[in-house]
């Protein structure tokens, strides 16, 4: 009997550890919400700018002001459009700098990072006319904004990250791990007394 | 030392099942090929009701019970080449729950979109945020109501979604998105 149950004690401890992690998965708050919402643009999701248009300003709720925004520009023929780096042209507030902008239905996608953590990716579309709106640059000054490079895809740009959910899980694998190797080793220890 | 192995492997695949589940919060409908056509979702049976339409349902219009509904008017957030897109929309409460049905035209053809419930009226911020039972909580079903659906050749798609709770006085308005571009606020209905 005692050595049946010396047989079982790990697996009770193991059980044990996995109802423990199951319960932290519960208890301990999931990534929060997202974040990182955009607010307005210029241009905006809707809007009609003028042709020649070549600055992006793009405010959302929460950003991180380490991450990395990146935003991507695709003119009515679906080809990218150069877009320089992007950056912070105050809290809350991406600029990026643009080749001048063609007429026709424009979309932008973008990929910023909120103060939770979570990057946000998402894409509007707008048209630009020659009847449209002149350009609203706001906070983001053009002389201080990187010029357009190569034109590229918000993917070509490395917008693929590990969702949160991933790391958040793989951390508590680890510990789950190290319990395993522990028990093994307390029990081996019993089964090979020194 | 099979069974430890065995107990380790069954851990480290509850972990995995569970972390996935509890974690997918990212709103990602465009990463789902789930829509089925006009009217909603295939291969969800049990969810399609929470995930974004439920072809078997009984449209709002045609359930017993409190029914408001409203006409869809075009937003200012709209995808460039929308303005003839119109429709309808219901939202019934019941014994059952609350169903919702949103019948619209005018639309890009073969073209998935979203819709969800929202907490203000289209006429304040576009309809504003989200609908959520638990405000501050998941930004998905079930603590929110969304409605998928595919537009057919001709630019026109109907989709039902039904939640056992409701949502009382809380969801004054729906608004559909293109799927693609969730930034672009199409249409709002007010619900009266």
């Amino acid at each position: 009997m005692r050595r049946l149950l010396l047989t079982l004690a790990p697996l009770r401890a193991g059980a044990a550890l996995v109802a423990l992690a199951l319960v932290l998965l519960v208890l301990v708050p999931a990534p929060a919400l997202a974040h990182g919402d955009l607010v307005e643009g210029f241009p905006g999701p809707g809007d009609d700018v003028a042709v020649g248009t070549d600055v992006l300003r793009l405010q959302f709720t929460d950003l991180d002001p380490e991450g990395r925004p990146m935003v991507a520009v695709t003119d009515a023929a679906g080809d990218p459009v150069a877009v320089g780096e992007a950056s912070l042209g105050a809290p809350d507030t991406i600029c990026a700098r643009s080749a001048p902008l063609p007429a026709g239905v424009t979309t932008i996608d973008y990929s910023v990072l909120s103060d939770d953590g979570d990057r946000q990716e998402g894409s509007y579309t707008f048209e630009v006319s020659a009847e449209g709106a002149a350009t609203e640059p706001g906070v983001c000054h053009p002389a201080d904004l990187a010029a357009p490079g190569e034109a590229r895809t918000i993917d070509e740009m490395g917008s693929a990250t590990v969702p949160v959910w991933v790391l958040y899980g793989l951390g508590v694998l680890a510990v789950l791990a190290m319990g395993l190797v522990v028990l093994r080793v307390r029990s081996d220890r019993r089964s090979h007394p020194a | 030392m099979n069974l430890r192995r065995a107990a380790a492997a069954t851990a480290a695949l509850s972990l995995v099942l569970a972390a996935g589940a509890a974690c997918g919060d990212d709103e990602s409908f465009d990463e789902m090929p789930m829509v089925d056509g006009v009217g909603g979702l295939d291969g969800m049976d049990g969810m399609a009701g929470m995930m974004g339409g439920d072809p078997d349902a009984t449209p709002a219009d045609q359930v017993d019970g409190e029914v408001r509904s409203g006409e869809f008017t075009v937003l200012d957030t709209a995808p460039p080449g929308s303005d003839d897109a119109a429709g309808q929309a219901w939202l019934a409460q019941g014994d059952d729950g609350t169903t919702v049905t949103i019948r619209l035209t005018g639309l890009a053809a073969d073209t998935v979109y979203l819709a969800h419930l929202h907490a203000e009226p289209c006429a304040t911020d576009n309809g504003g945020p989200h609908f959520q039972f638990e405000v501050g909580g998941s930004d998905q079903p079930p603590n929110e109501i969304h409605l998928a659906f595919t537009s057919d050749d001709a630019g026109s798609g109907e989709v039902t979604v039904t939640h056992d709770q409701k949502v009382g006085d809380g969801a004054p308005s729906v608004v559909v998105h293109p799927a693609t571009s969730m930034d672009n606020r199409l249409a709002c209905a007010d619900f009266s």
